[in-house]
């Protein structure tokens, strides 16, 4: 079919099907946009220490992204502030003396990438449902004391990795 | 490799080690190149912030209140936005981006639209460079997340190894 030969009545059908499409295409996204947006956009400012899990993950925002550490080191660590002013215009930093609740004392060594990479341990197995925190936990999320030790050890037992005291603790 | 890669002081994670020295890998889920300027562009990308909105390597998925499209665009098609459709194409473009001087030497590469390639690197480093808004959906409607200006913080051969490692994604 050569172009030129297509007519000013296919134009005029075209164009009127681009006015349906756009009609429709609008009632379809006002209606969609009502429940994929949510109630505010991106809050201009936000303090640190109310960071929300939940929101983030809703977005799509994988674990990996921000605790990158997770997979190339033994030591976690937090995102840095920085990370949270690419989407928000002002963040309120943490005080200095603000620790995370889920930490071993020094004389007990756990290595992230080794569970996360090696292992291939997921996030929730150790940390359990983190998408559903609203603000930071108040409880640590891996047990501390024996009960954090008796969870080490039982799986260990479960997938053959060491149990010997020395390769935990030094 | 990666853990080798001095991130500036911004990047750096809010917390020290209480205990011990850090075990060092290279290791990630994705396979490793082995060429330096893909594994420092990977080690960037995820450390500075990229991933964070571009997905875990740029595989994309994160969603953006009332931008034109759902979600944040993903950048494992790098390639194929270039116009590089060969993977010796693409191997040719990331040997000059590791050399950093790609405008200079693409027109004795040999590859065959270059004139365009090198159009789309630039307006890519400019993208980056600067930032852009993002469009919105409705126009009444809240801002969505804009791309955000690298300048002040990532170098241009930050840059280039970024772009080498997005590159490395279609080889
Ligand atoms: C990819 C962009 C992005 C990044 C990066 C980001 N946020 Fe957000 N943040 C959002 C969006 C979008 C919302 C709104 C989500 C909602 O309301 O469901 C939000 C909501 C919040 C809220 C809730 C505010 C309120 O009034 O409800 C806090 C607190 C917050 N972010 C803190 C942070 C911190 C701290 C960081 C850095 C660790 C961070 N954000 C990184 C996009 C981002
Ligand atoms: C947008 C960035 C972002 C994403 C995505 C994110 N986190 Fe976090 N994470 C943070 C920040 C900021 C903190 C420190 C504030 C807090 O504890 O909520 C943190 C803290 C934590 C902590 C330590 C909490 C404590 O106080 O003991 C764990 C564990 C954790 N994150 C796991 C995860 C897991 C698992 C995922 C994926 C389901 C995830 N994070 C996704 C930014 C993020
Ligand atoms: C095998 C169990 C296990 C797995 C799997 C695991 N963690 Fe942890 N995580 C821990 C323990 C134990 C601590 C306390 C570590 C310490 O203090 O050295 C911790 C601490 C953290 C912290 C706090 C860091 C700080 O500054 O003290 C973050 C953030 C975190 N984990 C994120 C993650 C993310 C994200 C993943 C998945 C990619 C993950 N973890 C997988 C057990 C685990
Ligand atoms: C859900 C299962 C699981 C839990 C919980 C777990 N580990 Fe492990 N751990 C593994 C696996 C699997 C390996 C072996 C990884 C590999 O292949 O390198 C491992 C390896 C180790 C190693 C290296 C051992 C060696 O042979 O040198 C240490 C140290 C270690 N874990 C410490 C801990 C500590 C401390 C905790 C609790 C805070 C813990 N693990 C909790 C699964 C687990
Ligand atoms: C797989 C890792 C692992 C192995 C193996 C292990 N431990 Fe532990 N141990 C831990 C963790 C984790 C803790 C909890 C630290 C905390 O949160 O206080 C702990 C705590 C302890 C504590 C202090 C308990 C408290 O209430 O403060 C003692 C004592 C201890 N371990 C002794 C041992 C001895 C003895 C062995 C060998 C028979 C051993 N552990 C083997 C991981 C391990």
């Amino acid at each position: 079919m050569r172009p030129e030969k297509l007519g000013t009545s296919w134009v005029l059908g075209g164009a009127a099907l681009a006015l349906v499409l756009g009609v429709l295409g609008g009632l379809w996204t006002s209606s969609g946009l009502e429940k994929s947006l949510p109630a505010s956009s991106v809050p201009a400012t936000v303090a640190y220490t109310a960071f929300s899990h939940r929101k983030h993950t809703t977005l799509g925002i994988a674990c990996g992204a921000c605790h990158f550490q997770t997979y190339v080191e033994a030591w976690a660590g937090l995102p840095s502030v920085e990370l949270c002013r690419l989407c928000h215009r002002s963040v309120e930093a943490p005080p200095a003396s603000w620790e995370p609740a889920t930490r071993l004392p020094g004389h007990v060594f756990f290595s992230h990438r080794r569970h996360t990479v090696s292992g291939g341990i997921s996030c929730e197995r150790c940390h359990g449902e983190v998408q559903a925190w609203d603000a930071p936990p108040a409880e640590p999320s891996f047990p501390r004391g024996m009960a954090g030790m008796n969870r080490c050890v039982a799986c260990h037992r479960i997938v053959g990795a060491s149990t010997d005291c020395l390769s935990c603790h030094r | 490799m990666w853990a080798s890669v001095e991130l500036p002081a911004w990047a750096r994670p809010l917390s020290a080690p209480t205990a011990g020295p850090p075990e060092r890998s290279s290791a990630f889920p994705t396979t490793p190149s082995g060429l330096p300027n893909v594994e420092r562009g990977r080690r960037l990308f995820h450390t500075v912030g990229c991933a964070v909105c571009h997905g875990i390597d740029g595989a994309g998925g994160v969603r953006n209140p009332n931008y034109v499209r759902d979600t944040i665009p993903a950048l494992d098609r790098l390639a194929e936005r270039m116009l590089l459709f060969e993977k010796a194409d693409v191997q040719t473009v990331i040997e000059g981006l590791a050399r950093h001087d790609l405008p200079d030497t693409l027109p004795q590469s040999g590859l065959p639209r270059w004139p365009v390639v090198r159009a789309q690197y630039e307006s890519l480093r400019n993208l980056i460079w600067n930032g852009n808004p993002a469009g919105k959906r409705d126009p009444r409607g809240p801002e969505p997340i804009p791309m955000p200006a690298w300048k002040d913080r990532l170098s241009s051969e930050d840059v280039d190894d970024i772009l080498a490692f997005l590159l490395s994604r279609s080889l």
